[in-house]
Order: C-alpha cells, then structure tokens, then sequence
C-alpha cells in the first residue's frame, strides 16, 4: 500500500527538486521548456556517471577523489588519440583501458597497502591535473569533430539524447547490481563494518579493488562525454568542480557520507537535483561569480527545510 | 555422524608475550565444552586461531584425525566452524535473511541475481522451527540486542556448521531469550552439532555443558567432565587463588531524597514511575529488555526531555532534556550500558577519556592544567585498578573490564553526588567484577546516590538497597534490603499475575 506519510519521509529529495522546478518556472517560464529540460539532462550526463561511481565508493566508507580530475586527463587522452588517428576506437579503448588502471591503482593502494583513500585519491587528483596540463599546455585544446562527438553529444532518440540514454542504462545497471547482486551487498557490508564484512568470510579487499575500478571507469566514461559535449578539449576543464557536483549529488539523495547507506534512486534524484539548479542558474544569467554562492545557498536552505520538516516529523511519530 | 577437533600443542606468541603455550583442546559433535577464563587467558586467542583471524606459531589442528590448515576465517567455515562473537558482527543497514545469507548468498538459478525470497523463506523455516517471530525482510539496525543475537545464532545454524563457537552468547539477552537460547542448545547438540560456549557463569556452564576447560596466562589449568568437577574448583583454578566473595557492607542510609522522580510518563516507553534515590543509597531498577529503564535513566540524565511527570534533584524540580553538561555541572553522572558506542572515545588515550568530563572545572584563566589532569589521571587509575601500560595507552586496546572501569573512573572526582549505571558489569569477567562492586560501593559509603540498571539479578541483589522491579514501562514492586525475594522478584520481571 502506497503510504503519503512515508513516501514523503523517504522521498523528500523528489518533492524538494520539483518544488524547485516549480519555483524557476515560476521565476522564468522558459525553464520548463522541452529545450531547456533536454538542456539539462545533457548537462547532467558527466556529472551523473561521476555520482554513480562515487556512490559505490562513498557506499563501502571510502572517498575517490581523483574522479574529476581524472575525467579532465580521459577526455585530454581522447583528444590526443583523435589528434594522431583521426578516429575515435583507439581513444575508447584507450581511455576505458587507462581509467580501470587509474581505478585498479587507487585499489590497491587502498586495499592492500591500507592507505586512507583521501590521501590515495587526492594525490591522483593532483598527479592527473598536472599530467593533463603536461600533454596539453594551459591556454591550447583540441578540438573534437566528426560523426562520433556529434551523435553522442547531440543527437536524440525518441527525444532523448543519446548521452542522456546511456547515462539512464548505466543508472539502471547499477540499481540491479546495488540491490541484486553478491557485490552489491558486499558494497553495503564493507561500508558498515568492514571487520564483520571480513568474518563473515567476504574478500574485502577484491570488492574494494572492484569498487575504484568501477569509479575509476565512470570517471572514463564521463571524461568521454565531456569532449563530446565540449566539442574541444583543454587542461582548463573544472574538473574538481564535476567532482564536487558528483560527491553532493549522491549526498543529497541520501548517501550517507561515512558509508554503509544510500539508495541509487536517491543518488540519481539528487542528480536531478544538482542539475536544475546549475542549469537555472545559468537561465536566470546569474553572473558567474555569483553563481556559486547561489548553489551553496540554496542546496543548504532546501536541505535545511527538509531535514526540519523530517526532524518535525520523526518527532510527531513518537 | 560424528565429527570432532583436536588442536594439539598450540603455542602463539605476540612479540615478547606468550599468549598461548602448549593448548590441547578437543571438541566432539553433540556435546558443548565450556571455555572458562578471565579476560587476558588466552580464551579469545585460542578462538582466534581456531576461527583463521590469528595464525598459530605451533602446533596442529586435526578433523577427524586428519590435519587442516586454518590460515583464513574461510577455512574455518570451510571446515565446519561458525563463530559468534561477542561484539555483535552483523551489517546493520542488511535484511535479516541477507545477514543470515552474507557470503553465502542465493542465486537464481544460473543468474548473477540474488533470489531474496527463496533466502526469506528458508530463514522463515529456521526461524519457525525456533518457535521465533522475526521479519526476515525486516533490516537489523531496527531489531533490539536479544534480536540480533538470534540472528547471530540462526546464522551459525544455517551455515552447515557443526562446530559453533559461542563467545559469552548470554551478556546481552534478558532471562527470557537465555531459556530460549538453553533451548536452541540442547536442540542443536541433539543434531550432533559440537559448540563451545566461552562464559563467566557458572550455574550456565553446569547445566548445559559435558566438558569444561579453564585457561589461566595462556596454558590450560583444568579440563574436566562437568559431572566431575564443582563451581568451586573451576573458580579456584581460574584465579589460581579462592575467589573472595564480595561482601556488602552494613550502612545506614538517611537524609532527605537526593533525586526524587514523580509519576515519570512516556508514551509506549515508560509509565507513571516514581522513584527516589537517597544519599549513600544504592537503587536498582530491574526488569526485562524493554522494561523502559534505560529511556527512564537517560529522562532522568536530562538526555530526553519528552516526557510528563517531575523529576526533582537535591530539592529542585529539573527542567526536561536540560542536557548532560548542565547535569555534570549539577554532581552528576552517567556511564552507559554501550562501553564502545557511547562511552568510550576509542582512539583517544586513557588518560583523555578519564579526563573529558573534567575538562571544564580544570580551566585555569582559559587553558587546561595539565599537571591537575595528570593527578586525577593517576588516582582514577589506582582507585579502579584499571590495568593499562600506561595513562597514554589507547583506550581501544583495552579489555571490556578495563574499559568499563575507565568509564567509571571519569565521575569519581568529588563533585559527584548522584551516579547511573546501565549494565555496569555487562561482559565483564568474575574479576573484574567484584572490583566494579566495590567502586560502587565505596562511592555509596562516600555519600553518593547510586541508580543502577542491571538485567542480572544475582547482581541486583548483591549490590542493592532497594530494588525496584519494571514490567512493559510500569514499575510493579519495591524491595528494601534485606527482604528480597528473588522468586518474586523474577515474577514481577516477567509480567507474572500482572492484569494484562
């Protein structure tokens, strides 16, 4: 039996990101038009398969920072690959076959050697943030054109585009495999206590060495679908900024940062989330500066509406 | 058939320590051998090298007469051994069923896919055979510690184990849920299952064990059929000396009520009870797991102020939730049922944990007198015994008792007017123990009120001056030493004769 009280409880993040929605079409019509929601679920798509692999990780206890970064040096890798071949197989391969490496070092380092993963991912963050700006030097880029960057960054099927699509089957993916599946369960396991994770006779190390090279691969395949969305590729890409979007994202959808909890519906409405307020940012020509602050503002007063009103609530129920 | 261990000549040593030195010890299917020692015997090491956590450095361990390597909790399970650790080792945010199935899980067919209902029908059939009503879909973070003891247990059950390993599988359930583990025991020994039940109690390990073997300093001291041996003798060769039997004191308690609690209410937790603790007196409110006492207790620290009814201490009415620092400031004190939860900051050191509630009444013109903290420090730690290599030792390295007493430690300065207990010896050692008694004891000669909660009722009538007895939130009798009856006492606890 659908209940009002407890979807509303455990839902919040749907009702807060509609309310918003109402809110900046109230403010600019123009928001809700079939253009600008198409705008958004293409702007979403990086941001969303950082959120996706950060999940996992976020999930078992640990952080990734390096996926932003990361996805600035995938996308520069493409680049270059387009640059010398003239085509784009090479530079998949390439970028997936790098991005499981990055993903399986930071593993590694994490599960066997038993480093903090902050420390781990940061100093990949900024390992992969001075070997872009050494293969591109600052202020040049590359620019990406033919059949592949045009059909993956805007073309549309059935309405929808196809790096939006793709970012949808992956959502989907993971939701069987989060809920489904040995490893996902494992995942939850790892993130709440790893020590009993271990007693009862998991191999923690192997799920946690899985865990970054999936992360380490969605930041691939957003490193992908930047340079199809950007046409160009250059040291400059705010790739912390991605990161940043991507960890929030799932925190709004109710991961609990620590570890052990989360839902990956929560984390794609979270997405949403993130989504509409970058993209009405930019309509309401909120001047860039200001821009930031804005998002600090409103991400802290919807969430602080919705944890009083939860707080209110779980008070009335007792 | 018939399965059994033999670990033969174990020895293991941690740097310069010998933990374990030449440990026979042998477990045969359908009998339960009781593993007795105080904290730091070598018990738990033993346990370890059984279950894979720790490698031995000599010896074997045979099945069946064949020998095995154990260097991994796989192995172990590989073998036939479940471990059920004290400390709970369940994943809160997992289902029941998926709890019970960690590792091992389900599969439909030749899928990847977990098939959830097959695993919560097959956890409803264990469950059912138990006589137990449990949600297998139901997650464990929302179950009690008596639950999630059954879930423990359900899971060494369905883990094709015939060797289970109990470590104190008792501190934590309530009188009911024993007879209903005591229960499960003999169903399991008649299926020829072998379990090793590591305890304290004494009048458990002789009414369901055949063997019991005691470690002292990590070398065996005795192993005897139960039926050949007595308490006394097992008690005699743990402590390698007579056990002192603690004595309580005779004292006279006068004086005007020093908490008086009127007519305390919470919805569903607790109803209309009343209470009052005088200077020097020790009460101790009893009953069974959700009998509303600790939510009292926490009402009555000022941590939940959702209550109706009126608490006054030392001749005021408290305001409800206040907060604990305002009642630390007032003489008062608390140390929680949950050492490692609530009680303890784990990385921090022996000496800051001792010195966290002194913190603010040290302040010299806004710096902390560190030499002041030091002298607290010292005496905390020779008042309580506490044993520790030294005040900068982290506090997690210590053994429950040794924690518990930490914990103590910290409200002993002499500001302390009213103290409340939760559980105060909840999985700690016979030793260690009558040292808890004592603490409490000199505390209530120094004109201390002291409220304690305890489940135990051997301990409530040990330590107490008055009893109060709690069923379902609603206080049914009081007791005033020396008239208490323990019959009755257990009637009321279990609800017995009350109208609904």
């Amino acid at each position: 039996m659908p209940d009002l009280g407890r979807l509303l409880r455990e839902k919040n993040i749907i009702f807060v990101t509609l309310a918003l929605c109402l809110l900046f079409f109230l403010i600019s019509p123009r928001f809700m038009s079939v253009e600008n929601m198409s705008a958004i679920s293409r702007q979403i798509v990086p941001i969303g398969l950082i959120a996706l692999g950060q999940f996992f990780v976020v999930v078992s206890g640990n952080i990734d920072l390096s996926m932003g970064m990361g996805s600035v040096l995938f996308a520069i890798l493409l680049g270059v690959c387009f640059g010398l071949t003239g085509g784009v197989a090479v530079g998949i391969v390439a970028v997936i076959v790098a991005s499981l490496a990055l993903g399986f070092l930071n593993g590694v380092l994490v599960a066997k050697l038993k480093l903090p993963a902050f420390i781990v991912t940061l100093s990949m963050l900024f390992m992969a943030q001075g070997l872009s700006g050494l293969i591109i030097p600052r202020g040049q880029q590359i620019f990406l054109m033919g059949g592949f960057f045009r059909f993956v960054g805007s073309e549309k099927f059935m309405g929808f585009y196809w790096s939006f699509l793709f970012l949808v089957v992956l959502f989907v993916l993971a939701y069987i495999v989060y809920n489904h599946t040995r490893w996902g369960s494992y995942v939850v396991a790892i993130g709440n206590s790893e020590e009993n994770a271990k007693l009862a006779g998991i191999n923690v190390d192997r799920v946690k060495i899985g865990i970054f090279m999936f992360s380490g691969l969605c930041s691939g395949f957003a490193g992908i679908m930047l340079s199809t969305r950007m046409g160009f590729v250059q040291p400059g890409l705010d790739g912390n900024g991605l990161l940043l979007d991507g960890i929030a994202a799932i925190i709004i959808g109710g991961t609990l940062i620590l570890g052990g909890r989360g839902t990956i519906g929560g984390a794609f409405w979270g997405l949403l989330f993130i989504g509409v307020i970058n993209n009405a940012l930019n309509l309401l020509n909120v001047e860039d500066v200001w821009h930031q602050v804005f998002k600090g503002a409103v991400i802290l007063a919807a969430l602080g509406a919705n944890w009083v009103l939860w707080q209110s609530r779980q008070a009335e129920a007792h | 058939m018939s399965n059994r261990i033999d670990m033969k000549g174990i020895g293991k040593s941690f740097f310069a320590t010998r933990a374990l030195d030449n440990v026979d010890f042998s477990c045969v299917s359908g009998e339960v051998h009781a593993l007795v020692g105080l904290n730091g015997a070598g018990k738990s090491t033993l346990m370890k090298v059984l279950g894979g956590v720790y490698q031995k450095d000599e010896g074997v361990i045979e099945h069946n007469g064949k020998p095995i390597e154990i260097t991994a909790p796989a192995d172990a399970a590989k073998a036939g051994i479940s471990m059920i650790h004290q400390e709970l080792s369940l994943i809160n945010e997992l289902t029941v069923a998926g709890n019970i199935f960690l590792g091992r899980e389900l599969k439909r067919g030749g899928t990847p896919f977990l098939d959830k209902r097959e695993m919560a029908r097959q956890v409803k059939m264990q469950l059912d055979r138990f006589g137990l009503s449990l949600d297998p879909n139901k997650p464990v973070r929302e179950l009690n510690s008596g639950e999630k003891q059954i879930v423990e247990i359900i899971r060494a059950l369905m883990s094709d184990s015939w060797l289970i390993v109990m470590d104190e599988p008792t501190s934590a359930l309530s009188e009911e849920d024993k007879d209903r583990l005591f229960e499960f025991i003999a169903r399991m020994k008649a299926e020829g299952i072998a379990i090793i039940y590591i305890s304290h109690h004494m009048p458990e390990i002789f009414s369901i064990a055949e063997q019991v073997t005691v470690m002292r300093d990590g070398v065996i001291v005795l192993s005897e059929r139960t039926s050949d041996t007595t308490e006394d003798a097992v008690i005699q060769s743990m402590t390698g000396e007579e056990l002192e039997h603690f004595v309580k004191p005779h004292k006279e308690i006068e004086g005007d009520p020093l908490l008086s609690v009127q007519d305390l209410c919470k919805a569903g937790t607790y109803d209309q009870v009343s209470l009052e603790v005088r200077p020097g007196e020790i009460v101790v409110m009893t009953g069974l797991r959700g009998c509303g006492a600790p939510e009292l207790a926490k009402a009555i620290f000022g941590l939940d102020g959702d209550y109706q009814g009126t608490v006054h201490y030392k001749g005021r009415p408290l305001k409800p939730g206040r907060g604990p620092s305002v009642s630390v400031r007032d003489g008062m004190g608390l140390v929680t049922e949950n050492r490692d939860k609530n009680g303890i900051l784990p990385p921090l050191s022996v000496r800051d944990n001792i010195a966290l509630p002194f913190l603010e009444k040290t302040v010299r013109a806004g710096l902390i007198d560190g030499g002041y903290i030091d002298k607290v420090v010292d005496k905390a730690i020779r008042d309580t015994s506490t044993k520790t290599s030294s005040p900068d030792q982290e506090i997690r390295f210590l053994s429950g008792g040794n924690k518990q007493k930490i914990c103590f430690s910290r409200w002993l300065d002499e500001d302390l007017e009213l103290l409340i207990l939760l559980e105060p010896t909840r999985g700690i050692d016979v030793h260690a123990k009558a040292d808890i008694y004592r603490i409490i004891e000199d505390l209530a000669e120094r004109g201390v009120g002291i409220l304690i909660l305890s489940y135990e009722i051997d301990e409530v009538i040990m330590l107490a001056d008055r009893v109060l007895t709690l069923y379902q939130g609603q206080s049914v009798s009081e007791y005033v030493y020396p008239n208490f009856e323990k019959d009755q006492m257990l009637a009321d606890m279990a609800g017995a004769g009350q109208p609904h």
